[in-house]
């Protein structure tokens, strides 16, 4: 057993790859995490794309992959300092500390807060919902707005880069995730309302992933979902509850109104990083807010400040399995700065 | 009719903000300053809140917003106000300060209107309201405290080597006191919201002829491109009836009207070849805030003077104003950027 300790925050993909590294090479590793289990965003998710893989089960493996792991869930750390002698002291919730060699931060990201887009009406009308919310439909842990089992016809709209790519939120970064979030979530609400008609608001499809294309292509196909460029600038409730979509069809030129039963709002990954990070541990950020490592090339895990390092995306949006390689990346560096 | 008509009641402290539109565009320090001066200097608590927006009043005077439309916004923005504890609005803008007076007018006299926007507020929004207890200006908020912004000024509105009194033009915002002359301190006919504040930080007011004319912005003859030479005419009338006095600045409450006073002496020098001042270097155009915050010692460049049009150095100059010319195009990180193309005849 190696004889330095090190301390991982957050136990999403990006903090599980890296515990594994670490734990799989000796290391004492402590696992800090805000929830009660593993997991990270993995625990809000049902399926993930572009196979329909279940969200759960991959955090199951995830967690898997670590070795006699030190784990705190529940615990929201409170503060770090480095010590002069290069030591790092976690504080936790009830005051007690804990001494780290080093430090690996993988504290993920927070989910947009839709009400903040007030014109698209999330947290006024309950069939608006995002795209968080409507996973937990899916999974069958929220009910759906009960009317909508009972219509035979109904029409969905999906609205892509809420809060993202969007100076009024002041989020002019892409969150990458969204796109195919939005493919994925339309083909599993024509397979679950099979007499659905499932519209897409997009400003450009950004399918850069394997697969991801073809999932694109497949819903366009095989589930008819009609992708229509052009924002939603307001939405409004009918007499009839249903929700009224003032819309621009950018390709035509022209504006649209239109009624949907349910609205599904694509909402974007925002930084989420706590201050202790940026003030006590000197990490810099970039203009998204997200943190920022040495270099963006070759050096994005490792921090000026020594011992510390940045995994996942704290640094900006990143898919499932992109967190995962950048946690396991984020732990070569330090094995490797460890080993010199 | 008494002069007490022509006052009005200005609350203390304690107000909710809402920004303006032009002035957040146009001179974004402008603002800042503001909030500066009544937070750090008058030790005032004002609040303001990210999710509000315009108060689509260039959109209602340009007849693109429906009269319905701007209620259930104005009734937003007081909801906002509500839910934040406070009651006193605090308006940067000349236009929405009409706008918010001429709404709630509106509902005096009508409360069927206030009650059908009430109902699409909630119905659109889910938010209720409670009518502001005091509307007021931010050259309000200025005129109130000038004894005390005097008080701790360190420079005067004094020619800083000849001891005498600079020369200022005011100009206020039609919309601040010709809709409703009891809401603007001396009404529509004795204007002395701006001149009071002139000649208490040290400078003459001049009472020129056209002190009172429209400035040219206008809305609809503004931005019909058809009719944009009626905006340049009005405002020509302005300079060439202030020129004789040989002001030393002109001062304005109103963002639009701070914007078109300054821009159009550009335009009227391109198409004149003529500047209304001696020296050919225009006659620069502040707002109240500017003005106050250039009087109590701010950097001029981190009030926003570099983004007027005409250039704001030779007031400097008068005023003994110390300042770095070099700073003045370089951003807060120490970055130089570069500087803008020089006109001829507008000197710089």
């Amino acid at each position: 057993m190696h004889t330095k300790k090190i301390a991982v925050i957050g136990a999403g993909p990006a903090g599980l790859g890296a515990a594994s590294v670490l734990s799989r090479n000796g290391l004492r590793v402590s696992v800090f995490h805000r929830e009660a289990a593993a997991g990270g965003h993995l625990n809000d998710w049902a399926w993930l794309f572009p196979r329909f893989v279940p969200a759960r089960d991959v955090a199951v493996s995830m967690a898997a992959e670590t070795r006699q792991v030190d784990f705190h869930p529940g615990c929201h750390i409170a503060g770090v300092s480095r010590h002069a002698n290069g030591q790092f002291k976690i504080v936790m919730p009830d005051g007690q500390t804990e001494v780290a060699d080093a430090l690996v931060y993988a504290g993920g990201f927070r989910v947009f807060d839709a009400s903040r887009k007030e014109e698209l009406g999330y947290g006024i009308y309950p069939r608006v919902v995002t795209s968080a919310d409507l996973e937990k439909m899916l999974a069958g842990e929220v009910p759906f707005p009960v009317e909508l089992l009972q219509q035979q016809a109904l029409r969905i709209g999906v609205v892509h880069c809420v809060g993202s790519r969007d100076e009024k939120s002041g989020n002019r970064h892409c969150s990458r995730m969204c796109c195919v979030t939005g493919v994925k979530q339309s083909i599993e609400l024509r397979k679950r309302f099979p007499n659905s008609r499932v519209t897409a608001f997009y400003m450009d499809m950004r399918m850069f992933g394997n697969g991801y294309e073809e999932l694109y292509l497949e819903a366009q196909r095989d589930w008819q979902v009609l992708f229509v460029r052009g924002r939603v600038s307001e939405v409004a409730e009918s007499d009839e509850g249903r929700l009224r979509v003032k819309a621009e069809d950018t390709l035509l030129g022209r504006p649209i109104r239109d009624e949907f039963d349910l609205l599904v709002l694509m909402v974007g990954m925002e930084a989420d990083l706590p201050k202790w990070l940026i003030e006590d541990l000197g990490v810099k950020q970039i203009d998204a807010g997200f943190a920022r490592g040495n270099d963006e090339l070759v050096a994005s895990n490792r921090t000026p400040t020594r011992g510390l390092y940045l995994a996942g995306s704290c640094k900006g949006p990143l898919s499932v399995a992109e967190a995962w390689n950048d946690g396991q990346a984020a732990a070569q560096q330090l094995l490797l700065d460890l080993n010199r | 009719m008494k002069w007490t008509s022509y006052e009005k009641e200005i609350a203390a402290d304690d107000f909710f903000y809402v920004r303006s539109c032009i002035r957040q565009t146009f001179f974004p320090g402008a603002e800042n300053v503001l909030l500066n001066i009544l937070r750090e200097r008058l030790k005032l608590t004002v609040v303001e809140d990210a999710r509000h927006t315009s108060c689509t009043g260039i959109g209602y005077h340009t007849d693109i917003v429906p009269l319905e439309t701007i209620m259930t916004v104005v009734a937003r923005q007081m909801a906002l106000m509500t839910e934040s504890g406070f009651k006193n609005l605090l308006v940067s803008c000349v236009t929405s300060f009409g706008i918010y007076n001429e709404v709630l007018h509106l509902w005096d006299d009508h409360p069927e209107l206030e009650t059908k926007v009430r109902e699409h507020l909630w119905r659109a929004t889910r938010r209720e309201f409670v009518k502001p207890a005091n509307v007021a200006h931010a050259s309000d908020v200025i005129y109130k405290y000038r004894r005390e912004i005097a008080q701790m000024a360190q420079y005067k509105l004094v020619n800083a080597q000849t001891g005498e009194p600079l020369k200022g033009v005011d100009h206020i915002g039609c919309h601040y006191a010709k809709i409703f002359p009891v809401k603007g301190i001396g009404g529509a006919e004795f204007p002395r919201v701006l001149s009071d504040v002139v000649t208490e930080f040290g400078a003459s007011s001049v009472d020129y002829p056209e002190r009172r004319h429209c400035c040219g912005f206008g809305f609809r003859q503004y931005i019909l491109k058809e009719t944009r030479g009626y905006s340049v005419s009005n405002s020509k009338i302005k300079f060439e009836s202030m020129a004789p006095y040989q002001p030393d600045f002109i001062v304005a409450n109103c963002p639009g009207c701070a914007m078109f006073l300054d821009r159009w002496q550009y335009t009227l020098s391109e198409m004149e070849g003529k500047t209304y001042d001696a020296a050919g270097r225009g006659i620069p155009v502040l707002s109240h805030e500017e003005l106050a915050g250039l009087v109590l010692g701010y950097d001029p460049w981190e009030i926003g003077l570099q983004m007027h049009q005409v250039q704001p150095e030779s007031l400097l100059e008068k005023m003994g104003v110390v300042f770095d010319p070099g700073g003045k195009f370089r951003t807060r990180g120490g970055r130089q950027l570069p500087r803008p193309q020089e006109p001829d005849i507008l000197l710089v």
